[in-house]
């Protein structure tokens, strides 16, 4: 068996595979078609450059090109076919005596050369070798284009995702609130989501979360966070009696303990705020995890606050438990809720668009319909970033509170004042039993009004002891109202105003009282609020919904 | 005011009830002073609750100095007639984990007897 067999036979060549053969030489052009013939290309034998571009075609595998020829030589050829045939790569053909052209020949992307005289051998491997290199091109070419037409297919796949799935919309005339919302997309996609959950008449819900990453793997993962979180409030949905029993931070904990396997594998995790809105009774309670902070804007006072948490984003190993925070908002204030992508636009200097732009912009703005405002803050970021075309996804979110939030019908009011002095603690008690026993008559609410009264001792104690510094002669004045579903027991005082936010939960080793105390609070009653009221005095407001 | 605590003896160990409504605020630092003496003087201690409605955090703290005290001593400390509220708060704040609490005062002596 000969050297021509065997490639023969290793390479099994079709008819299909068109050499175009170039040289003025008519007996070496003989020579080469005879021998690629045998080796079952199918030579075109062409004797000028001229002939060469004529003959070039989707169908040509390879080119063997004499150097010299009359009118356009071989490497003109060489230039042309560069040019137009990028995938092709000729063999060059030249004397012995202008090795030189070879050598810059193979500078300007020839395939080899070959020194005549040649043997047949030699021609039929190296034509071989070039029609395996060009169909080698040729491949990649398409797996280079389908992999190219798949990211797009990606893209398209996770925006759909991301429009169908991930992006929510408010319940329709939600009393008390107007709201405004819209997503930015990018070139690629985030794993921005957000949604609003409606759990009973009295409140609604608002998520915001950014998974970390792009793509489809990230509008996936943000997919399965918002089922995670449809199930947890689906399931609070059945096991209570139309009233939302469960607090935001149990949500976040819930969902979080579902998620967080999933988000460790595959190395990613979510930032997310969870806010739900009292129209009624002008609060908001939320949680953060590590989300950018939403702005306030306090209508009366004209300016605008953060609201920040303390809880580090899903998928983070560490985990304490979450912590919700409580604000009180009034008539007129707006909140605006977003996704990183927009604090962190950049301009065309490199500049970061950032926070305090943002701040400013909201409080020149605050007075706009919301829908305006969501407006006027895209016209504001394009402008910013001088194009529409953004790398990020951004997401905004703006909520105003109405001028006349309805009012809850009040069914009862009582009062008591007292000093500050420990051994009023009986009092506090007994006014809250009676007060709670009034509306929660059922024998199984016996042991939330237990708990209302440790919660009211706690928080009394706190305020003598951290208001007052255990001075006595100081007033607090204890209001409680009940409304149809909820009774607030509200303490006022005049005195140093606390900041509940740095107590831990108490430790198994030893407890220290303080924090022990906010504690107690804080799983005794459904909320707790701290604030400052109108006409300076600190307020601690306890809230028990009796569902 | 002192805190009213009736204190007897039962071989090695000394069981205090406390004769007040509530352990709170208003009264730990004097429960806490009118036990030392009981404290210092036994290593084994039951204190009853029975007659006890009401327990807030101070209480809890005051409990938990008893239960510290008897415990650089190598001593130990035992809770009886825990009522309904009362146990709820220690089930909150996790006492129950690190205090033994028996249903009555003869439950909490043989549970000494028992080691």
């Amino acid at each position: 068996m000969n050297d021509e067999d065997t490639i023969k036979e290793a390479y099994a060549p079709d008819h299909s595979r068109q050499v175009i053969i170039a040289d003025d030489d008519l007996t070496t052009l003989r020579i080469l078609e005879r021998t690629l013939d045998k080796a079952g290309f199918e030579p075109i034998s062409v004797s000028s450059g001229t002939d060469v571009l004529e003959n070039l075609s989707d169908e040509t595998c390879a080119v063997i090109l004499d150097i010299q020829m009359p009118g356009i030589n071989g490497l003109e050829c060489l230039d042309y076919i560069n040019r137009e045939y990028p995938d092709l790569a000729p063999i060059m053909l030249t004397a012995s005596d202008d090795v030189s052209d070879a050598v810059y020949a193979m500078k300007r992307g020839a395939f080899d050369y070959i020194v005549k005289p040649f043997k047949a051998p030699q021609i039929t491997a190296l034509v071989t070798r070039a029609v395996h290199s060009f169909e080698q091109t040729i491949r990649l070419r398409e797996a280079e284009e389908s992999l190219r037409q798949a990211r797009e297919n990606e893209i398209y796949v996770a925006s759909r995702i991301q429009q169908s799935l991930l992006l929510g919309r408010p319940p329709a005339g939600f009393p008390g609130l107007e709201i405004a919302h819209m997503t930015i997309p990018s070139q690629e996609v985030d794993g921005d989501f957000y949604d609003f959950i409606q759990l009973d008449s009295r409140s609604m819900d608002l998520v915001v979360a950014d998974v970390m990453g792009k793509g489809i793997r990230a509008a996936f993962m943000g997919a399965a966070l918002k089922s995670y979180f449809l199930r947890v409030v689906n399931e609070t949905r059945l096991s209570s009696e139309g009233h939302a029993c469960i607090a935001p931070e149990d949500i976040v904990d819930s969902v979080c303990d579902h998620m967080i396997s999933e988000l460790q594998a595959l190395e990613s995790f979510v930032t997310l705020f969870y806010a739900r809105f009292y129209p009624k009774r002008s609060q908001l309670t939320y949680v953060d995890c590590g989300h950018v902070r939403p702005l306030h804007f306090h209508h009366r006072s004209n300016h605008i606050s953060l609201l920040r948490g303390e809880n580090m984003p899903l998928g983070f190993p560490e985990k304490n438990p979450f912590r919700q925070f409580n604000v009180s908002f009034e008539a007129k204030d707006v909140f605006l809720f977003y996704s990183d992508g927009l604090t962190e636009t950049k301009s065309p200097a490199g500049d970061l668009y950032g926070e305090e732009r943002l701040i400013d912009f909201l409080s020149a703005h605050a007075a706009l319909s919301m829908d305006e405002l969501i407006r006027a803050v895209k016209a504001e970021i394009v402008e910013f970033f001088g194009s529409a075309e953004f790398a990020d996804d951004f997401t905004c979110i703006a909520v105003k509170i109405d001028a006349n939030p309805l009012p809850l019908e009040l069914l009862g009011r009582q009062e008591l004042c007292f000093d500050s002095r420990l051994d009023e603690l009986q009092r506090v008690r007994r006014f809250i039993r009676m007060f709670g026993k009034k509306y929660m008559r059922r024998a199984s609410d016996e042991p939330r009004i237990a708990g209302i009264e440790l919660a009211a001792v706690e928080l009394t104690s706190n305020i003598i002891r951290h208001a007052y510094d255990n001075q006595p002669g100081y007033p607090i004045r204890l209001e409680a109202l009940a409304y149809p579903q909820e009774i607030t027991f509200s303490f006022y005082n005049r005195g140093k105003p606390f900041d509940p936010g740095t107590d831990p939960a108490p430790e198994l080793e030893g407890p220290k009282e303080g924090g022990m105390g906010v504690y107690i609070i804080e799983k005794s009653v459904d909320e707790i609020t701290y604030s400052r009221n109108e006409n300076d005095e600190n307020c601690a407001r306890m809230l028990i919904r009796w569902c | 005011m002192a805190v009213k605590l009736k204190v007897k003896t039962y071989a090695d160990v000394a069981v205090v009830e406390l004769r007040e409504k509530a352990l709170d605020a208003s009264n730990s630092e004097k429960f806490k002073n009118s036990i030392t003496e009981t404290l210092e003087s036994h290593k084994k201690l039951v204190i009853d609750l029975s007659r006890v409605e009401f327990v807030d955090s101070s209480g809890c703290g005051a409990l938990l100095s008893c239960l510290r005290q008897l415990g650089d001593r190598e001593g130990e400390l035992k809770l009886c007639g825990v009522q309904k509220n009362v146990q709820r708060l220690f089930e909150l704040v996790r006492m129950n984990r690190i205090v033994d609490i028996y249903p009555t005062k003869d439950d909490a002596l043989k549970g000494f007897q028992n080691q």
